[in-house]
């Protein structure tokens, strides 16, 4: 349960600071009003962004599946010589 | 406490969940004797009842290595991944347990490296990452990345886990840890693997990662159908048009779960694992 309440209290604090500027009008009340869905525009943005990003930088290891490949020959040379079946019959 | 001293005491039951895994299995088998040749372990088969054989390999393979090396704990049909590993983990001697999948896309040789990181720091977890610098994957689409890296970006914003691979599933974990995190896991699916790992960072468990190794470097083997399963009539293929729709609402429900579930340890633990998604089986 403590990590719901640490998500609710960044939201209180949050929506506080709204309301806080609504009520004080340091801002034009128009812009202030419409913070909240720049909030949340910036949010979603940022998670394509990560994603974006992650995907750009995908790591990928070609090498590796040629290493693999080498080993699989080696064991299955192996297992035959001791006389394990793995093909399916 | 010196380091041979330690390692000597150790012991490692590897738990590898397996269905229609024939040829695969001698592979990995194979593969871990080869790399684990200083460590004391055990390699723990659960089989699904397999119409394909495995189990008669496996036979084979403990007529080769040994029975006390290659314990096969088979099960009459599927039953899921969850409880494969609470079915392994019954069987297992060692004081640490490392899960991995039996279709190679987690290679053996990096064995020594968890074990070494688990030495050195003392980790009740160490985890195997894709993402960090010099670990990969290989022959995954668009498709399956973007999967991947949404789940994974969606529960680093809300769940800040503190681990950079969430959704990775080869990992060692200290024997009573695995217990104790796997007895209140209560997702399915996808999220299986990230419930576990977000669990244990919320109970404080020290989790490290392994850095600059390629750990789930070949995730499918149908990458590879040309020469791993040649032989063997292929899988069905696993790409689902809504598998990032699924993916997100599989984590949506994870989260859920987790919020509402914290406290939730007494449930029975049968009943709940009953209904856990096989992972690994799937063909979805």
């Amino acid at each position: 349960m403590k990590h719901i309440v640490k998500i609710l209290a960044l939201v209180v604090a949050i929506t506080v600071l709204w309301i806080g500027l609504l009520q004080t009008s340091v801002i034009p009340y128009n812009h202030t009003w419409l913070l909240p869905i720049y909030f949340v525009v910036s949010l979603g943005c940022y998670g394509l962004l990560m994603v974006g990003v992650g995907l750009m930088n995908f790591p990928t290891c070609p090498q590796e599946a040629l290493l693999l490949q080498k080993d699989i020959v080696e064991a299955k040379e192996y297992l035959k010589q001791k006389g394990v079946d793995l093909t399916l019959n | 406490m010196d380091e041979p001293h330690q390692k000597q005491k150790n012991k490692y039951s590897i738990i590898v969940p397996t269905y229609n895994e024939r040829l695969n299995i001698g592979l990995i088998v194979y593969l871990i004797f080869k790399h684990l040749r200083d460590a004391d372990f055990e390699i723990i088969i659960v089989d699904d009842g397999s119409p394909d054989g495995t189990q008669d390999v496996v036979k084979q393979l403990q007529q080769v290595y040994g029975e006390d090396r290659i314990l096969l704990r088979a099960r009459p049909r599927k039953l899921g991944l969850g409880t494969a590993y609470i079915h392994g983990m019954k069987h297992a001697s060692g004081n640490f347990v490392v899960i991995m999948d039996a279709d190679l896309s987690h290679h053996p040789k990096y064995l020594p490296s968890f074990i070494s990181k688990q030495l050195e720091t003392g980790a009740d977890i160490v985890t195997g990452t894709r993402y960090v610098k010099g670990g990969g994957v290989h022959g995954w689409n668009l498709m399956r990345k973007l999967t991947s890296r949404g789940a994974n970006v969606l529960a680093q914003t809300l769940l800040w886990p503190g681990v950079s691979d969430l959704t990775g599933s080869f990992r060692l974990y200290r024997k009573s840890v695995l217990e104790d995190i796997i007895s209140c896991c209560v997702s399915k699916g996808y999220v299986f693997q990230m419930e576990m790992i977000v669990r244990a960072s919320r109970k404080g468990y020290h989790i490290e990662e392994i850095l600059g190794s390629i750990c789930n470097c070949i995730n499918r083997p149908r990458a590879f159908g040309i020469f791993i399963a040649s032989s063997m009539p292929p899988k069905p293929p696993t790409k689902d048009p809504d598998e990032i729709l699924h993916a997100i609402q599989d984590c949506l429900s994870a989260i859920q779960t987790h919020m509402e579930s914290q406290d939730n340890r007494e449930h029975d633990m049968e009943a709940k694992h009953e209904s856990l998604h096989p992972i690994l089986y799937h063909p979805r």
